[in-house]
């Protein structure tokens, strides 16, 4: 784990090239799905937990959106470990995708 | 690990900001000149001058459609405001049959409702348009890069307030003439300073946007989008006509009353469907200088009676945020004064991107093993500096003496002025090909300060509106334009000057020290 | 008119900011400042702040001058990094 957080920050011998490809595959595509999930699971949950008018809540979410992406493109390389952000991203993903299908099957969308 | 943290984050913000950097630069400027973008286009229509009255003009307007479209499905007026002087107006017609080209369906029109006759220019409206639908490409392909390319930034300006968190008691450290700390400087005090600017105007950018960037948050909701579209800005349902005619209300007393409704604010336009049937109906839509919001509250008026009948409903927090997020980037709600601190700051973000871009060399300039055979992706980021920061400008000048250069009864006039500056672009960036990069930086600098120069003398020689008698007229819209194009003249100068300078110094500085970590 | 103004006093604010920090202080008045003369150098210049944000929300309204408030203070700033800039150019070093 220590290895590679000196990889990325390129002291060793230059900078680990897996490493470096699966953050940046996190923060573009990756990024995008689970930013993706969680505005639309966002928005599924402001409408319909807190019954937010719906055209606000999708409004909140998707301006949400662009700070969450940012932010996780921030973290993907910001932490120490790949192995970790994966899981973090994986997670994440699992729990917005979990939540979002439980309230698509739940309530119909307008 | 915090170094490893602020090292990981110092990567990122050298390579976010290198890779669309040059796109970055592109619509930073072009962004910059869209917050005078009516003035701009009154400057490439030297032949329009005074000022028109709003009632007047819409009624002029509506005197002409009868004549050209009387049974289109809705006109759309654009009363002159407090920055034009003429009325643009356009229409759906009847038929149903797609425009062959732009003109068929829009027009110009002076107060009495006259085509006005001036040279064919796109003026500040293509450079605004160029800022998120560029050019020679779809506008959807070019509006996803140009959502890319501000994703970059955002991310760039995060990470370098990361990595530089010390630089903020710095920001009266700028300090110049001193190689790589000078370029340090002058990237991290134009970046410092208008820190906030920056921020705004790159989430506001990609908020103006957000719905085709990130769909989600509105298909979770709704299964189509013109639901969401409904529920936001109201049915838009087209009603048939009726077949039987009935005179159409006056728009005087129709704005008059609109601007009551909102204390005393503008009309911004008016759109008219059905025009002239007993179904006819009048939106007016507020001035975007009324308030901070884009999206104009809206008052619909039964077309023959010109009673009102509804208006656009309020907006909860999240819209109207949305609302300000894009009346805040666009800056249309503001007046020349802020409008002028708009403009510089978004003068300042160019430089910012400009800087960040030549400093990307200058610090890998001296770590290079040979720094007289740089490596090809050295190259290619010198080449496309060069090609970007004295070739874009060098396009913009170029665009605007095409305006006056370019005979007026040319066919395609407006086509060949956007022409221009891309050829002139072009050339730049085959002259950086050709020339080594330290002479190529002092001469095309020294092109683009002669072309901005130029810009004021060939006003002066083809249009009776040159400096001083402008200046004699007080006529400030072209006073600025013709100072502001003398500014950048001087300013370009001076880099070419110091750029010529560098080169008689360089030898000095190439030492080697490849032991040096790559952060920037 | 108020932008004018403003960003008058922008440019003071900056330059007490300025003088408030040790390394400006020979820079701008030739000599260090007392720590009762930096305190005070401080607290004007945040002051001068506020009181430009309050001549906003009176002219302009409260979101309006928000934005202006932000571009005043910009143009403030960049006003003194130029003189300072200016003032230890190498150039005037000798004098």
């Amino acid at each position: 784990m220590a290895k590679s957080a000196a990889n990325i920050g390129g002291n060793r011998r230059g900078i680990g090239r897996w490493n470096v490809a699966a953050r940046i595959i996190a923060a573009i595509p990756a990024n995008y799905l689970v930013t993706s999930l969680a505005a639309a699971c966002l928005a599924r949950l402001l409408a319909h937990g807190l019954s937010v008018n719906p055209a606000e809540a999708s409004v909140t979410a998707t301006l949400l959106s662009f700070a969450i992406f940012a932010t996780i493109a921030l973290f993907a390389f910001g932490l120490r470990s790949v192995t970790r952000l994966w899981l973090w991203l994986t997670v994440t993903a699992a729990i917005c995708g979990g939540i979002l299908w439980l309230s698509l099957s739940m309530g119909e969308r307008l | 690990m915090k170094e490893g943290l602020r090292q990981s984050m110092a990567l990122l913000h050298t390579w976010t900001g290198l890779l669309l950097g040059w796109l970055l630069f592109a619509m930073f400027a072009t962004g910059t000149s869209a917050y005078f973008q009516d003035e701009i286009t009154r400057w490439m229509q030297p032949e329009i001058t005074g000022s028109a009255d709003p009632v007047a003009s819409a009624e002029g307007a509506v005197r002409f459609l009868q004549r050209t479209a009387p049974d289109a499905v809705s006109w759309y007026i654009s009363p002159p405001n407090s920055r034009s002087a003429t009325t643009q107006v356009y229409w759906q017609p009847g038929d149903g049959k797609k425009p062959a080209r732009r003109g068929e369906t829009s027009a110009v029109l002076d107060q009495s409702g006259k085509e006005v006759s001036t040279r064919e220019t796109r003026g500040g409206f293509f450079l605004y348009r160029f800022h998120f639908d560029l050019h020679y490409m779809p506008v959807i392909w070019a509006r996803y890069l140009v959502g890319v390319a501000a994703m970059f930034m955002l991310v760039a300006i995060l990470s370098g307030i990361i990595t530089h968190k010390k630089i903020f008691t710095d920001f009266f450290m700028l300090r110049f003439g001193k190689g790589q700390r000078s370029w340090l400087d002058a990237h991290n005090v134009t970046a410092v300073i208008a820190l906030p600017f920056h921020l705004m105007i790159t989430f506001t950018g990609l908020v103006t946007l957000a719905v085709l960037y990130m769909p989600w948050g509105i298909a979770a909701n709704y299964a189509q989008t013109s639901t969401y579209q409904e529920a936001v800005f109201g049915k838009t349902e087209e009603v048939a006509r009726s077949g039987q005619p009935a005179p159409l209300a006056a728009l005087g007393p129709v704005m008059q009353s609109a601007s009551a409704h909102w204390g005393g604010k503008r009309v911004g336009y008016l759109r008219v469907t059905n025009p002239g049937d007993t179904t006819a109906m009048i939106s007016v839509t507020r001035a975007p200088e009324g308030a901070i919001g884009s999206r104009g509250e809206e008052v619909t008026f039964n077309g023959v009676t010109g009673k009102p009948v509804g208006q656009s409903m309020a907006k909860g927090a999240a819209l109207a945020t949305e609302s300000v997020m894009i009346g805040l980037h666009a800056g249309r709600f503001a007046e020349y004064g802020l409008r002028w601190l708009y403009f510089l700051s978004g003068l300042g973000g160019t430089i910012m991107v400009g800087s960040g871009l030549v400093l990307w060399t200058v610090k890998r300039r001296t770590k290079l093993p040979d720094p007289s055979r740089p490596h090809f992706g050295f190259r290619l980021v010198e080449k496309l500096n060069i090609a970007t920061i004295a070739g874009f400008p060098a396009g913009i000048a170029a665009y605007f003496l095409a305006n006056r250069l370019l005979p007026l009864d040319l066919a395609e006039r407006a086509d060949h002025e956007i022409n221009s500056l891309f050829l002139t672009w072009l050339a730049v960036f085959v002259w950086a090909l050709v020339r080594p990069s330290a002479r190529a930086w002092p001469e095309m600098l020294g092109l683009v300060a002669v072309l901005f120069a130029a810009v004021p003398l060939v006003n002066a020689f083809t249009t009776a509106r040159g400096l001083p008698a402008s200046l004699l007229a007080g006529d400030w819209l072209f006073v600025s334009f013709d100072l502001v194009m003398l500014a950048l003249a001087a300013g370009f100068a001076k880099g070419a000057h110091k750029a010529t300078r560098k080169r008689v110094e360089a030898p000095r500085t190439t030492r080697r020290k490849p032991q040096e970590a790559m952060t920037a | 008119m108020t932008h004018l103004f403003c960003t008058l006093l922008a440019i003071a604010a900056f330059a007490a900011l300025a003088l408030s920090m040790k390394r400006h202080q020979r820079d701008l008045a030739g000599r260090t400042l007392t720590a009762r003369e930096t305190s005070l150098a401080r607290a004007g210049g945040w002051s001068l702040i506020a009181v430009i944000l309050a001549v906003d929300v009176a002219v302009f309204g409260f979101g309006y001058a928000l934005v202006a408030w932000a571009g005043q203070l910009t143009m403030g700033a960049w006003f003194n990094v130029a003189w300072l800039c200016w003032k230890t150019a190498p150039s005037r070093k000798g004098r």
